[in-house]
């Protein structure tokens, strides 16, 4: 009784604290007599939409570009872009939701889905999206991404865009050692091995050992020995079975066994990921299509390709599906008029230019099959890639985040050095999503 | 020399004793008139300070994680005891020691060297002045991400000046081994934090009088006696409280660690602000980040208290 009444008093005073901000915000933005606002030209009043977002290169204006397009035809609508870094959002979403002050709209990545539905603060679309003339134009990966994997959840988000990992390898070293592309897990480990030359400094495979490369890890088990030796059925963690140890001891074996990753592996994010492949240091590594141009400018188009995850022994491949999408809040001032923004943002017009200019991959069929999608490589190698593109599993649970961005990166140095066993190193993993 | 001493003493009074010069009773208002003036800073301490000192104590207190904010609920001291029984609380607790036990005495003796240094006159002096300032004023985010590329180990300038001068055979992993990942974020913090020492100790050195120094040489003190009896006790006051801040500073810092190695491998460079940090903005655990932190606050003050303790002793 008294919790409850303590958590009353605190969401209260955080919402009044809120408004009070937003209040004193919005009375700054109110314009004064004179200064030409929307008073002096017939009493109509714009709603400006608040919308959140990232975009790759932060020097891009191709949301703004297309806030413009928008307001031009919409002109009881103005639409305020504010860019900020990929995990700013989420973490400004948090405070803005606790305080009572949410965007009217903004990205979200699908980790982040779970938890911000779980608030109760998320405007469901499905009205909106059933009524839409073409909605089957929509990828059902992609839908299915917005219900979180849960054809019978509601539609949390609306589809934008998506990433669906691939690997990346050098021909040119693949030629030079006698190696054919590499199509099952059995010849990436013969390539990593032909290809890797310490004394020169070279490794076969730039393994992620630093936050979320634990996606790569669920990758390869769930292509070695399909997703129920990740997940089982209930959406539990089964990191306890043979085949999950098995498939652990592969992975931990490319560093103890193989040594084909550099021996920084264990650090490595993004960031030394694709420099190492630019450097020449790692020879195939896993990403999406948004690191193409960069590796494609430093190596040139003729040393650098892509493949779809390689095929285990069973004859599967799995790789992950990573859809971004546009969330709408309840909370906002008016989710009619978001929905107006984030459905023109799924229009393929504005698609076609924030896919062109961001590089993700287009989630409406007819934009993916545009000249410009299926003419590029690394596009194609995504769009082949999609049959067997999936959700990460466990995204929906409460220690993700610490799984993804604490224990996998602490314990990859003792788990690739041999000092930890592989049965410990998965069951430490599966402790923060049990 | 006389007639400064002459000038120095006050004239003596003669004639009879002046009679005890009444208090003028003083109104309240005037009474009042230092605390109303006092008013405004006690005010802006009180929200800057006390205020967040009080929430964080109370969020410690209470069961509140951002992402379930309709289930905040007063806990006690259950974070506490979360924390105290963790054993990631006291690794991070003895890495906490580690940091500051070994940046504060390094940054100390080089800061001191310099000082001393910088304190005599030769060519370029002003030069060396301004040099010695720059790792002070590049920002601690810059400073570790360039010692971080300087130490990568596979593109780092570090392994490779030591492969070229034949040192080592293969880079070496530097931020990814727990054995070196403490050490190398302690010489990136060293480097950024010297100046302070240099400059604070240098400004003490210079308010020690010449003609002391000139005494002693004269009575024959060599170089060290002359560092022992008159610059020590001269500059001890300086040394103490820059000792205080540093070792406050160093204990709460986080940014050069987070960036060079989040806390890792395998927790090696996982200190108390670190977990803080991580259960804040990661976890979004505001009750048991504000717990860690009041415990940290806690350790602090007892450094702190023992400290100055100490130093009212030795004087």
């Amino acid at each position: 009784m008294g919790a409850q009444r303590t958590s009353i008093s605190r969401r209260t005073l955080l919402r009044g604290a809120g408004l009070a901000a937003a209040g004193t915000a919005l009375s700054a933005c109110i314009p004064g007599p004179g200064t030409g606002g929307g008073g002096s030209s017939g009493g109509s009043q714009k709603l400006r939409l608040r919308y959140w977002a990232w975009v790759d290169d932060p020097t891009s204006r191709v949301l703004d570009d297309l806030a413009d397009r928008f307001n031009e035809n919409h002109p009881s609508i103005e639409v305020d872009v504010e860019l900020m870094p990929a995990s700013a959002v989420y973490e400004r979403l948090l405070a803005a939701i606790n305080a009572g002050d949410p965007p009217d709209a903004s990205a979200i990545h699908v980790n982040n889905v779970a938890d911000i539905a779980a608030m109760g603060a998320l405007h469901p679309l499905d009205q909106y999206f059933d009524a839409m003339p073409d909605k089957d134009d929509f990828v059902p990966t992609a839908v299915l991404g917005s219900r979180l994997g849960d054809e019978s959840a509601p539609l949390h988000t609306m589809p934008w865009y998506g990433l669906v990992s691939y690997l990346y390898y050098r021909p040119d070293w693949f030629r030079d050692a006698g190696l054919p592309e590499p199509r099952t897990t059995d010849d990436f480990v013969a390539a990593c091995r032909a290809i890797t030359d310490p004394a020169a400094g070279r490794y076969g495979y730039g393994l992620r050992g630093a936050t979320h490369g634990h996606i790569h890890y669920f990758m390869w088990l769930a292509s070695l020995a399909g997703l129920d030796a990740v997940r089982g059925p209930g959406g539990a963690p089964v990191f306890h079975q043979p085949e999950h140890i098995a498939g652990t001891d592969w992975f931990l074996d490319l560093a103890r066994t193989h040594r084909v990753v550099p021996p920084t592996a264990s650090g490595d994010g993004f960031e030394q990921l694709m420099n190492n492949m630019k450097a020449g240091v790692t020879g195939t590594a896993i990403h999406h299509i948004k690191s193409s141009e960069t590796l494609v400018s430093t190596l040139g188009a003729e040393n650098i390709r892509a493949v779809p995850m390689p095929v285990g022994p069973s004859g599967r491949r799995w790789t992950e599906f990573g859809p971004s999408m546009n969330a709408v809040y309840a909370g906002g001032q008016d989710p009619d008029a978001a929905w107006e923004w984030v459905s023109y943002l799924a229009s393929p017009e504005a698609m076609r230019i924030f896919c062109t200019e961001d590089g993700g991959l287009p989630v409406r069929q007819s934009v993916g099959s545009d000249p410009y999608f299926q003419e590029n490589p690394f596009a194609k190698v995504s769009i082949d890639s999609l049959p067997d593109a999936y959700l990460i599993p466990f995204t929906e649970r409460p220690g993700y985040a610490r799984l993804a961005e604490q224990t996998w990166p602490q314990l990859t140095q003792p788990a690739l050095s041999g000092e930890m066993s592989s049965a410990e190193f998965a069951g430490r993993l599966a402790e923060d999503v049990r | 020399m006389s007639a400064g001493a002459t000038a120095g003493v006050a004239p003596r009074r003669t004639g009879p004793p002046a009679a005890p010069v009444r208090r003028a009773r003083r109104r309240p208002r005037d009474l009042l008139l230092p605390y109303l003036l006092l008013l405004p800073a006690c005010g802006v301490v009180a929200l800057v300070v006390a205020f967040p000192i009080v929430q964080s104590i109370g969020y410690s207190l209470h069961h509140y994680n951002l992402r379930e904010p309709d289930n905040a609920y007063f806990s006690g001291l259950d974070n506490y005891v979360r924390a105290l029984t963790d054993e990631m609380f006291w690794r991070a607790l003895r890495a906490t020691a580690i940091w500051v036990g070994a940046v504060l005495p390094i940054q100390f003796a080089i800061g001191m060297a310099i000082a001393v240094l910088m304190n005599r006159a030769f060519p370029g002096r002003l030069v060396l002045r301004a040099s010695v300032l720059l790792p002070w004023v590049v920002p601690s985010a810059v400073v570790a991400l360039l010692w971080r590329w300087l130490l990568d180990g596979n593109l780092g300038v570090v392994n490779d000046l030591l492969i070229r001068v034949g040192l080592i055979d293969t880079g070496i992993p530097w931020l990814n081994d727990p054995s070196t990942a403490m050490a190398v974020v302690v010489l990136a913090m060293t480097w950024h934090g010297m100046p302070f020492f240099a400059l604070m100790l240098l400004a003490a050195l210079q308010a020690v009088p010449a003609e002391m120094y000139e005494a002693a040489h004269l009575d024959g003190a060599s170089g060290l006696q002359r560092f022992r009896y008159i610059t020590w006790p001269s500059i001890i006051d300086t040394i103490r409280t820059t000792t205080l801040l540093r070792i406050i500073w160093l204990a709460n810092s986080i940014e050069i660690i987070w960036i060079m190695t989040a806390g890792g491998p395998n927790f090696a460079t996982t200190t108390l602000p670190v977990v803080t940090f991580f259960e804040a903005v990661r976890g979004l655990d505001f009750g048991y980040a504000s717990a860690v932190s009041v415990l940290l606050a806690l350790i602090l003050l007892a450094v702190v208290h023992l400290y100055v303790r100490q130093m009212r002793k030795d004087d």
